[in-house]
């Protein structure tokens, strides 16, 4: 009797279903070397379908024990094909061994192996490392960033499926604001500039673009650049975590989230958050990046990039190659020149990596490294 | 002003839908109208590539209909022809962001201060197909002299002879080979007009000048040289209302064929 194994076929109300449950008990380690007991209870079977589900117990190497059925006709059936009828009690016996042999095999198992359970310690290392921890904002400010690392990965499989919430949420709120903002801006600062269509207003800055397109980055420009660069960003934020404990401030954007992403982006795909963005790969033409904060992206950037959404004029722009065809950060437009010739394969030695700041009231792009020939 | 809505449509994909809105709707801006692109093609937006203003677009259709922005305001100007603006399609995004509704408020406002509002249609019958029908008067069927584009043509012509409000359409075959008609291989133009029957608006030849002008993001028309550009110029002055005569696509290109196509017409006469 212990070498029996029962699969409850009652809830079944057609034969597909039937077969699914039993490919699926067999699944199970359990049932090795046992032999079937069917619990049918009313459900009525003609020969062919008893034929077939006694070779499929058979493809899985094992046999039919027996049948428990109320129904007479089944009854007559399996009479007719000599197999077994058991009786409910028996059935009963069956489970009931099967779960005790169970139990105690459990129970062998947790004897054997004397595991205590997991120390809080390790617990907490693992949730640090894995992103299950709340209580980040409590944490010091040295351990924030290893935290941060931590939890890249996570944080954006979480931020994969609300993209859609984030879009309509802040099309809603911020977006719309934003943009509020930006056309009644861009109006007042053109004042002179045709209200009817918004081309007029982007020729008014075309100057400003093309200025952007002739600067050569002398001399002249990379020491303002790597002066900027390090009294402004390395010192000061160094500072700031090594001196100040975090507090209830507004937000600043040093202090932002940053979001993580491992991939190509591809025309349509749209990447909006709130706080800084980092993009290991390329960013086609078509698709969009839209930030808070910063946005970086390692590899070539064609597509639209549009940081500080929120009117932080401070926010940048860098990438390892700009073909970016139009570049946005808080309320300031610039676009590509037309006519510039963007070569189909951009090749990794022509790589000149940039970086796009606001410099008064134009975004200019500054170069980040320049090969000493 | 009360203009007119044009869609442009096919059915199957890749026979020159945005090619043609986008010749078409210069060569109308050229002769003077006044002309709105509208890409209805939402997802998988070309036509501002094909024009070259892939870098001004700032809003886009589903922006004016989610009301982030006024009509004027998503309207692009062509960096060459002031009278042809472009109302692009979000790339973002996909179909469904728009519905038949409000598409056609969109044209009846357009109708109001253009002359001719042109729609590029997507591929397909389904949602996109639908709204880009939605509000326009007449209709151009572009087609490729190929049985599959020709089936498709078909039931798209069927589908808009059952809408309301569609007076009339029109068919434009595209990529025509005169060399292959003349060795059998390809379908004639009056083959297919006769399977289709449907009223001719245009027959533009395969011109390798299509790829260069659409990956320079510049319409072939403004080529004077180009034979595909004359015939959308005339296709521009046959919707306007003008009987022009359908260009002879066998003209002699090389000196060679001129020689030898003067000598034909020699023995022709004797």
């Amino acid at each position: 009797m212990a070498e029996n194994f029962v699969i409850d076929l009652t809830p079944c109300l057609t034969t597909p279903e039937m077969i699914r449950d039993i490919s699926n008990a067999f699944e199970s380690p359990e049932i090795k070397g046992k032999e079937i007991v069917l619990k049918l209870k009313d459900f009525q079977l003609n020969q062919s379908q008893m034929l077939s589900i006694k070779s499929l117990i058979m493809s899985y190497g094992s046999s039919l024990y027996g049948i428990e059925t109320t129904s007479l006709i089944t009854k007559q059936l399996c009479e007719n094909m000599n197999i077994r009828v058991i009786s409910p009690d028996v059935v009963n016996e069956i489970t009931k061994t099967i779960e005790e042999q169970k139990e105690e095999k459990q129970k062998e198992i947790q004897e054997i192996l004397n595991m205590p359970e997991t120390s809080p310690v390790i617990d907490n290392s693992l949730d640090v490392l894995y992103g299950n921890q709340t209580e980040s904002n409590d944490s010091s400010s040295e351990f924030y960033s290893f935290e941060n690392a931590g939890n890249f990965k996570e944080r954006f499989q979480e931020n994969e499926a609300p993209y859609e919430n984030l879009e309509q949420n802040s099309d809603n709120q911020t977006e719309e604001e934003q943009n509020n903002d930006y056309q009644e801006e861009q109006l007042s600062e053109n004042s002179e500039a045709d209200e009817e269509v918004n081309i007029d207003e982007n020729e008014e800055q075309k100057e400003e673009i093309t200025s952007i397109e002739n600067e050569t980055p002398d001399f002249d420009d990379m020491s303002v650049y790597t002066k900027g660069y390090d009294e402004n960003e390395n010192d000061e934020v160094i500072e700031e975590i090594s001196y100040k404990p975090p507090t209830d401030e507004p937000v600043v954007p040093d202090k932002m989230e940053t979001l993580y992403i491992h991939q190509t982006l591809r025309s349509g795909q749209c990447v909006e958050y709130d706080g800084h963005v980092v993009i290991i790969g390329d960013c086609h033409p078509g698709s969009e990046i839209k930030a808070s904060g910063d946005i970086t992206i390692w590899g070539v950037l064609g597509s639209i990039a549009h940081a500080g959404i929120k009117g932080n004029r401070e926010a940048k722009i860098r990438a390892l190659k700009m073909n970016a065809v139009q570049l946005r950060i808080a309320d300031c437009y610039s676009r590509r020149p037309d006519g510039t010739n963007i070569p189909y394969i951009v090749k990794s030695s022509t790589f000149t990596p940039e970086e796009a700041r606001i410099v008064d009231n134009g975004i200019v792009l500054y170069k980040i490294y320049q090969k000493e020939s | 002003m009360a203009g007119t809505t044009i869609v442009i449509t096919s059915g199957k994909g890749g026979v020159g839908k945005t090619t043609t809105s986008a010749n078409i709707g210069t060569a109308l801006a050229k002769s003077g109208m006044k002309v709105v692109l509208i890409d209805t093609d939402i997802g998988l937006r070309n036509l501002d590539l094909l024009l070259g203003l892939e870098n001004r677009i700032v809003y886009t259709i589903v922006d004016v209909v989610e009301e982030r922005c006024k009509l004027k305001q998503a309207l692009v100007k062509d960096k060459k022809n002031p009278n042809l603006c472009l109302l692009a399609a979000a790339q973002t995004r996909d179909k469904s962001a728009l519905n038949a509704d409000q598409l056609k408020d969109i044209c009846d406002k357009l109708k109001e201060d253009f002359d001719y509002v042109l729609i590029d249609c997507p591929a397909g019958i389904e949602q996109g197909f639908q709204n880009a029908i939605a509000g326009a008067d007449r209709a151009i069927i572009v087609t490729t002299p190929e049985m599959s584009a020709i089936r498709d043509a078909d039931r798209i012509i069927g589908l808009l002879e059952a809408k309301e409000g569609m007076d009339e359409y029109h068919l434009l075959i595209n990529r025509v080979r005169p060399q292959m008609i003349k060795s059998n291989d390809m379908m004639s133009v009056e083959d297919v007009v006769e399977i289709l029957s449907c009223e001719l608006i245009g027959i533009i030849p395969e011109d390798t000048g299509i790829i260069t002008s659409t990956n320079k993001g510049e319409p072939i028309v403004n080529d004077d040289k180009s034979l595909a550009g004359r015939a959308y110029l005339n296709v521009a002055k046959r919707i306007q209302g003008e009987s022009v005569e359908f260009i002879d696509l066998d003209e002699p290109k090389t000196l060679i064929d001129k020689i030898k196509k003067f000598f034909a017409n020699m023995k022709a006469k004797a």
